[in-house]
């Protein structure tokens, strides 16, 4: 399966709109209490980031997340599993787990764990905000491109690992 | 979409899929040799496996005689199509388990 990339990207932006919340901080646990799903978190191995599932008994929608990570982490997680429910089937619980070898691979062999991923960068850190945030900034500080990372990942409330990889992603980091 | 249709779609199409697939490597067929037989690309072959091409009937019961079943056992029953959240619990890793666990108790979606 391919990423769908500009797709999700489609459904992402779409859904911010929709909901009034194209500004900063991304309102990810407002959203995704609007679409009528769950939040519960739970303290979890620290390779566990959050689990989704959607029970068809009960109809329930639940999202799962690892009380232990950090809140932009848990950010990132809520966002990503909201991706599966937007963008994938529910047959099944998914679970997601940083591969403990590669984290910085971030999951990076099951397609719909890649398109969720690509979804939450989408979601919290949406291109036409990156943009500007990025002008406000008067431009990356190319001397000292970390800095720049550091205040946009605040604006944001993602890590700056996240901030980072959405820059490069959006080529407005040089890759070292 | 209507919880119902949930239900029936998409996970029907990846429940037959899935029974496809099971045979198919059961019967020691390759899904470029099953493919070539009723007439399907091989990626063909690969999405309806993964339920996300519809295979219309006729296409199945091809696919069913070639792989000496009867068609019959492509269909799950409606309730097999419900995955209460118990039988969820068994599909995950063991190690996610006890997070896992708790989320549903404290989402009280177990029995």
């Amino acid at each position: 399966m391919k990423v769908r990339r500009n797709y999700i990207r489609q459904v992402a932006t779409d859904l911010l709109t929709e909901h009034g919340l194209m500004s900063l901080p991304i309102d990810v646990s407002g959203l995704i209490k609007r679409l009528g799903i769950t939040v519960k978190s739970e303290v979890g191995a620290e390779s566990f980031s959050g689990i989704s599932f959607h029970d068809p008994k009960s109809g329930k929608k639940v999202i799962g997340v690892n009380s232990l990570h950090s809140i932009t982490r848990q950010r990132f997680t809520l966002a990503h599993e909201l991706g599966h429910f937007r963008l994938h089937s529910f047959n099944d619980v998914h679970v997601s787990a940083y591969r403990k070898r590669d984290p910085l691979a971030h999951m990076g062999i099951d397609p719909e764990e890649i398109e969720a991923n690509c979804f939450a960068a989408e979601l919290l850190m949406p291109v036409s905000l990156v943009l500007h945030e990025v002008k406000e900034l008067g431009g990356m500080d190319v001397f000292d491109s970390d800095a720049s990372i550091k205040q946009l990942a605040k604006k944001f409330k993602v890590s700056s690992q996240a901030m980072s990889i959405r820059l490069s992603d959006l080529g407005l980091l040089a890759i070292e | 979409m209507s919880e119902r249709a949930q239900v029936y779609d998409p996970r029907l199409y990846i429940e037959i899929g899935r029974r496809i697939r099971e045979a198919r490597r059961r019967a020691n067929v390759s899904q470029e040799q099953l493919a070539k037989e009723v007439k399907l690309k091989r990626t063909s072959v690969t999405n309806i496996e993964k339920g996300k091409q519809r295979c219309v009937p006729h296409k199945l019961y091809e696919i069913a005689d070639y792989l000496d079943i009867s068609p019959q056992t492509l269909f799950p029953s409606p309730a097999e199509l419900l995955v209460p959240a118990e039988k969820m619990l068994d599909r995950v890793d063991a190690s996610a388990r006890p997070f896992t666990e708790s989320i549903f108790k404290k989402a009280k979606v177990s029995s």
